[in-house]
């Protein structure tokens, strides 16, 4: 997958370059959509039904490194490949996944 | 679009909770399946994007009947993000192409995009100097002061005690300041800070007590009005109370951007007794916005002076 990066959303200071997502065996997981929730400290993402919490801050900020994926769930509908967007409601601690 | 529980009072994690068609504004309504990225909106809506149309529409997030042409967009639509901070005090809904590294920002309502307060924690000398306000002549002729940071050492704050037979007589520096400085990215109609020091002062011996344990020098509330340290409120205000080792700071309207910091006045707690040098005790804050809450602490430890 393409790396992604953390922006401190105050400063716009690069905070982290994510290289890759792993799962628990360190295979490469694949990402179609992201949202970050603030609750948890962590980023939804999905892809082919299924969802994830990556926590990108993993062995710390400003280490530029794999982080881990760790699968929350198989989406009970819409499990086609290419996940075309996530939302986290933080009212009702929910997520809308397209 | 699907809408999936993520907590056990929803139905568990994963549960699907709702399928959701966006619909158009036809008569009958219509879904095309032209959707792709969502956002979170105000009012119960959604923002979803059309990759085919151009478009970002506001559909009802149970229902997908259609709200409003929320924009329409140069590039084709592959994923919307809340972003409150770039184009601050404004929010704005960013929609990023598909295929180059254009992203357009369209302005929503004020509370679309919350994001929590952020917190940090220190402890300072008593060194400090704020302006009361912004107009001459300076409450700080020699330059407004921050307080200068007591050393930190293994992640505690050091504060040094004069002992007499084992007994302390004084600490040095005599008086500190717990800080906690509280940011705020997006306009927050309620912001909460507080300061729990139950922990330092009920330690056995205590290692610290409020100084002054009454009056306005208690606590100091700051804010930086254009990088100028300003006190908007001291521990007499109406926003500011005590209850039991608790002091709470209510602020209401705080403007995007804001920088807090709030400092609470401390002293030695146990003069004249018997204390374990190394004691270490932890002052813990907290700040919320009504939505989210943010914590931060730091301990504070007595070394022996030498």
């Amino acid at each position: 997958m393409g790396r992604f990066r953390a922006v401190d959303p105050f400063f716009s200071t690069l905070l982290k370059t994510v290289k890759d997502a792993l799962g628990p065996s360190g295979v490469l997981v694949t990402i179609g959509a992201i949202d970050w929730d603030v609750s948890r400290g962590k980023l939804w993402a999905g892809y082919n039904g299924n969802v994830y919490l990556i926590d990108i801050v993993g062995t710390g900020i400003g280490v530029d490194e794999d982080v881990v994926a760790t699968q929350q769930f198989l989406a009970a509908a819409g499990a086609v490949p290419l996940v075309d967007g996530l939302a986290w409601d933080s009212g009702d601690d929910t997520l809308y996944y397209i | 679009m699907y809408h999936y529980s993520l907590t056990a009072g929803n139905g568990g994690l994963g549960f699907l909770m709702n399928t959701v068609t966006p619909l158009n504004n036809a008569v009958p309504p219509v879904s095309d399946c032209h959707v792709i990225g969502v956002a979170i909106g105000s009012a119960n809506s959604l923002y979803i994007g059309r990759d085919w149309d151009a478009e970002i529409r506001g559909v009802n997030k149970a229902t997908g009947v259609f709200v409003s042409t929320f924009a329409t967009t140069a590039g084709r639509v592959e994923d919307l993000v809340c972003d409150p901070v770039t184009y601050a005090p404004k929010e704005a809904i960013l929609a990023k192409d598909a295929f180059n590294s254009l992203y357009e920002a369209f302005e929503v309502e004020t509370g679309t995009c919350p994001l929590p307060p952020k917190i940090e924690k220190h402890w300072t000398e008593t060194n400090v100097c704020f302006e009361r306000d912004t107009v001459e002549p300076s409450e700080c002729p020699g330059g407004t002061s921050l307080g200068t940071p007591l050393p930190l050492v293994g992640g505690n704050y050091q504060v040094q005690a004069v002992t007499k037979g084992g007994k302390v007589s004084s600490y040095n520096p005599g008086q500190m300041y717990a800080v906690s400085t509280v940011t705020v990215a997006g306009f927050t109609p309620t912001l909460t800070i507080t300061e729990t020091y139950t922990d330092c002062v009920n330690d056995n011996p205590a290692i610290l007590a409020l100084n002054p344990t009454t009056g306005g020098g208690r606590l100091v509330v700051v804010e930086e009005i254009g990088g100028v340290p300003v006190q908007t409120h001291d521990a007499n205000s109406p926003e500011v109370s005590f209850s039991g080792s608790v002091a709470t700071v209510t602020l209401s309207n705080v403007a995007a951007g804001s920088v807090i910091p709030v400092y609470v006045k401390f002293g030695p707690g146990s003069k004249g007794q018997l204390m374990s040098l190394s004691q270490t005790c932890t002052n813990l804050n907290g700040a919320s916005d009504g939505t989210t809450s943010v914590i931060a602490s730091a301990n504070l430890r007595v070394v022996d002076k030498p």
